[in-house]
């Protein structure tokens, strides 16, 4: 292949000339073996100086995600007052998961002043301090938060499990709900068998998430509020995962499938989007996907909208459609209070008309204000997303709302009883 | 004798007069000492590097390779090439130990990341022999990288996979090689006898080889006994005597196989189960798939050369070019020996009819370093590009789940490692042999990925579970199935079934499927079962 012109200057002196052919040869060979090579490595070099860290977390305190609008047509003062007295959290529930709604709706500064009742503090310290936690649920339960070497994540919900009612019920829920009420990275956790802090919890998650994972809503929602901007990671299984990936997750499976009938996933697409609004770095090309299946979606919410205002489980399909099993006012609860609190932050242009949401959140006031204490009980965690749904689409703070009506009704019975 | 086997492949000539010889393209030097390469050289790179990148970018298979490496470790634990408690070569079947071995190996060596590495590097080699055997057969560089580059387009849905038929690939790209030479090569049967030894051994696709070598010698020998009646000489003894030499050589070094002669018989025997070609359940050639498109697109090159080509196809080439089309018709496995024989074989024809349609000016024979730092760079290039080749070379190796294919149950076999599962379990045909290897052989799947042709009767109560058909429960106890891993994508209707039967209990799920465990095996453990 390779036709060797041998040619050596005789004006060049050099040390070995009677090797001159012979390394002129090699030198011409060896060449762009040494250019490969040279290349190589300062290749290797470069990307050595550029190496990052498999996880980059930039914020300790999650972003804020405040509701957009304020529309009394979708709840009144009175009406929102009236529903909230239903849901304060009472301290016989004795279930994580009613907590961690409770929790999630209320906040941690909420002051119930009823025995009966947990306040906001100790719902919060329930799930970051095991002392608190023994003492609601039972020395005997096993901890809630499992530390494990590096590792640290909330015990799993077991299908066959004796302890299942203290357990997470969902992948990264805890950690999305510290999220939500605005617990920094750097809050210790008191452990059994130690202690750690959120920021554990969470490079935790972040490393064991894989595209695969079955419930991926509160990572995403969790990766939003707490990582986000940051474009992508590195699990520990090697595999990058990308801002796309987790949106792709969020959009395409199927409407309807999945934890509360999917709605979760639009939450967190929402979520997404309003952090995005502060931060600016989603590519645009997302940004629009993401949009355009907020409006699909409530393309379809408008075509299957119960005329009474409710939307059921199966949400995808038409009411005429609607299956025996799901016809019940919890699943009716659970689909129109979660529908109701994505939209909420969802932005103008992924609305459905107004007067949709309008029926929606009437319906939703009256369900709250009608079902019995039993159903209500039962079914805390569909209940509180609805009453906080009726909050976000008046912007205002659920404690603050229940704290001024009481205030509200104290003065007046105040100016009742001087009047008197 | 040289002389003699000069003649022994006159037909080359005799049937291809080469009117105009071609330009010679070669890397030159100039004459400052700063090596030069032609344009030529230029696309030889960009081919190599093209291959590089195409088969860096693929993922790691889910199927096929994995039952590879699991009888490779088995072999090399058990000291046996019929290791328990797999099938293959307990009866005296045959199985492609060494290749089996060496994929072991590498893995152990150099991880996931080195079986791609080996299929980059095999996948280069490939298209570097086809550029020799061109050459060999008259056709220059350039257009040689051109033929080259098309036989690996036609390759490319065979590259998805990894194992011993890679190697067999690069077997019939030397054997091509071989069989190129105006000159036979020093030792010719040496190296016949030694490639064949080495071909038998890794994979079952040496009958191909025999194939293409009987057909060339037998050609050869009939060619030289014509050339004897044209023109007096008697050549033909010595002629007969090479061929038969030549196809002497190639049997013995088949049968220097555990199996000994055998093994021509064993290798049929897994040619007719389907278990031949590259994927038993690839199955006949569909036009619509992108392998039917590029076979039928092959085919029409060939109609054209047929029709516009100066050079006459001579026999051989017809009954290669028939023999391999019927059998790739068949079995769309066999694409990628396809591949190489229609490189081999259109290569002169292309190369004849490109001659006349490209007037080659002296720019394209101009040698310059400027080229030669082209080639370096696109090599480069295709190194850093190469996911595989760059991992290496920041030293940063990926691991497992970031090199698999999507669907590849990375997780399953992380949980059935971490929950100790034991037993014999219902597995996708595709997941078997993935979660045979990496779950340390503890499950026994009731199916490999093979057994649709080795085990008729299996694959029917396989199916009867798969499908959910009215008896799938009475086929788990009759198999006493312990577990069953479920994927999403093509178990859905019985997944259903499942979550709503209290005989089962899940102990893993995710969104390509879940691992249950039939509930009345398992009352004895006392494991915490998983979500």
């Amino acid at each position: 292949m390779m036709s060797s012109a041998i040619h050596f200057p005789s004006s060049i002196p050099f040390p070995f000339f009677p090797m001159a052919p012979l390394m002129t040869s090699l030198y011409s060979r060896l060449l762009p073996i040494v250019l490969v090579i040279a290349g190589t490595l300062a290749y290797r070099a470069t990307n050595r100086l550029d190496a990052k860290p498999d996880i980059q977390l930039s914020r300790n305190v999650p972003w804020d995600i405040s509701p957009r609008y304020d529309d009394p047509r979708v709840v009144t003062d009175e009406q929102l007052a009236d529903v909230l007295e239903r849901l304060v959290p009472r301290r016989d529930a004795n279930n994580t998961n009613v907590w961690l709604h409770a929790l999630r709706l209320w906040g941690p500064h909420a002051e119930f002043q009823s025995d009966a009742s947990v306040p906001g503090a100790e719902l919060k310290n329930f799930f970051l301090d095991d002392a608190v936690f023994r003492s609601m649920v039972g020395s005997d339960e096993p901890p809630l938060i499992q530390i494990n070497g590096h590792d640290a994540r909330p015990r799993p919900w077991q299908r066959w499990d004796g302890h299942k009612d203290t357990s997470a019920a969902h992948t990264n829920d805890i950690l999305a709900t510290m999220g939500e009420i605005g617990t920094p990275l750097s809050q210790e956790i008191v452990a059994r068998d130690g202690n750690t802090a959120v920021h554990q919890l969470l490079t935790t998650a972040l490393e064991n998430f894989h595209l695969n994972q079955l419930e991926n809503e509160w990572s995403a929602i969790s990766y939003a509020r707490y990582v986000y901007p940051a474009q992508e990671w590195i699990n520990r299984y090697g595999q990058q995962i990308r801002i796309a990936d987790v949106v792709s997750q969020l959009i395409d499976n199927p409407l309807a499938e999945g934890v509360c009938s999917g709605t979760h996933r639009l939450e967190a697409l929402a979520v997404l989007y309003r952090a995005d609004e502060q931060a600016g770095a989603l590519p645009d090309r997302i940004r629009r996907r993401m949009l355009k299946h907020m409006t699909d979606v409530s393309v379809v919410l408008l075509k299957t909208q119960h005329t009474n205002g409710y939307w059921s489980r199966d949400w995808n399909h038409s009411p005429a459609v609607e299956k025996n099993h799901q016809n019940d006012l919890a699943g009716r609860i659970l689909a129109t209070g979660h529908h109701l609190e994505w939209l909420a932050l969802a932005p103008p242009e992924a609305q459905p008309p107004r007067e949709a949401i309008v029926r929606a959140g009437q319906w939703t006031v009256r369900a709250l204000l009608e079902v019995d204490e039993e159903t209500l009980a039962r079914h805390y965690g569909p209940f509180s997303h609805a009453a906080r749904a009726l909050c976000l689409w008046r912007s205002k703070q659920p404690y603050e709302v229940w704290s001024d009506s009481r205030d509200e009704a104290r003065t007046k019975q105040l100016l009742a009883e001087s009047a008197s | 004798m040289k002389s003699n086997l000069q003649r022994s492949v006159v037909w080359n000539e005799t049937e291809c007069p080469a009117t105009v010889p071609f330009p010679k393209i070669a890397i030159h030097q100039r004459q400052s000492g700063v090596p030069a390469w032609s344009r030529a050289a230029v696309a030889t790179s960009c081919l190599l590097a093209t291959a590089w990148i195409v088969t860096g970018i693929m993922p790691l298979p889910v199927v096929d390779l994995w039952n590879h490496l699991n009888q490779g470790r088995l072999i090399l634990e058990s000291g046996s090439l019929a290791p328990e408690p797999t099938r293959a070569a307990a009866a005296g079947e045959y199985g492609p130990w060494s290749s089996q071995i060496a994929l072991f190996l590498v893995y152990e060596l150099a991880g996931p990341e080195g079986l791609l590495i080996g299929r980059s590097l095999i996948a280069a080699a490939v298209c570097g022999l086809w550029l020799v055997a061109l050459n060999g057969r008259g056709v220059p560089l350039l257009l040689s990288t051109g033929i080259a580059a098309a036989g690996f387009v036609l390759s490319i849905p065979m590259l998805g996979g990894l194992g011993p038929y890679l190697i067999g690939w690069l077997c019939m790209a030397i054997l091509l090689c071989q069989l190129s030479g105006k000159e036979p090569l020093r030792f010719w049967h040496v190296q016949v006898l030694l490639l064949f030894a080495a071909w038998s051994n890794a994979h079952a696709s040496f009958l191909f080889g025999l194939a293409v070598l009987s057909l060339h010698l037998a050609a050869d020998a009939i060619a030289a006994f014509k050339n004897r009646q044209l023109t007096g000489n008697s050549p033909t003894r010595c002629s007969f005597a090479f061929a038969i030499g030549g196809f002497a050589a190639a049997i013995f070094g088949s049968c220097l196989h555990p199996l000994g002669p055998a093994v021509l018989w064993e290798a049929g025997n897994a040619a007719i189960a389907g278990q031949l070609a590259v994927e038993p359940w690839a199955g006949p050639l569909v036009l619509t798939s992108i392998r039917g498109l590029l076979f039928f697109a092959s085919l029409l090159a060939i109609a054209w050369c047929l029709r516009k080509s100066p050079r006459p196809f001579s026999r051989i080439e017809i009954a290669l070019l028939l023999s391999f089309a019927a059998a790739t018709l068949v079995h769309s496995g066999m694409l990628l020996w396809w591949a190489s024989i229609w490189v081999w074989v259109l290569g002169p024809h292309l190369a004849y009819l490109a001659r006349t349609a490209i007037q080659f000016g002296e720019a394209l024979e101009r040698n310059a370093w400027t080229n030669m730092l082209a080639g370096t760079g696109v090599i480069l290039i295709a190194l850093i590009w190469s996911p595989t080749s760059s991992a290496w070379m920041r030293g940063t190796l990926r691991q497992e789940p970031a090199l698999l294919a999507d669907d590849a149950p990375f997780h399953f076999a992380k949980e059935i490692r971490q929950q100790q599962l034991n037993g014999r379990a219902f597995c996708p045909a595709v997941w078997s042999d993935y979660i045979a290897f990496q779950g340390g052989n503890r499950l026994q799947s009731m199916v490999t990925s093979t057994d649709e042709y080795a085990q008729p009767a299996l694959w029917r109560d396989y199916q009867a579970i798969s499908t959910a058909s009215a008896a799938w429960f009475d086929v788990i106890k009759f198999h006493d199935l312990r577990y069953l891993v479920l994927r999403a994508a093509e178990h859905a209707p019985l997944a259903n079934l499942i979550r709503r039967d209290g005989r089962f209990r899940i102990l893993y799920e995710d969104r390509a499927g879940m691992i249950v465990e039939v509930a009345s095996a398992g009352e004895s453990r006392s494991r915490t079962p998983k979500r």
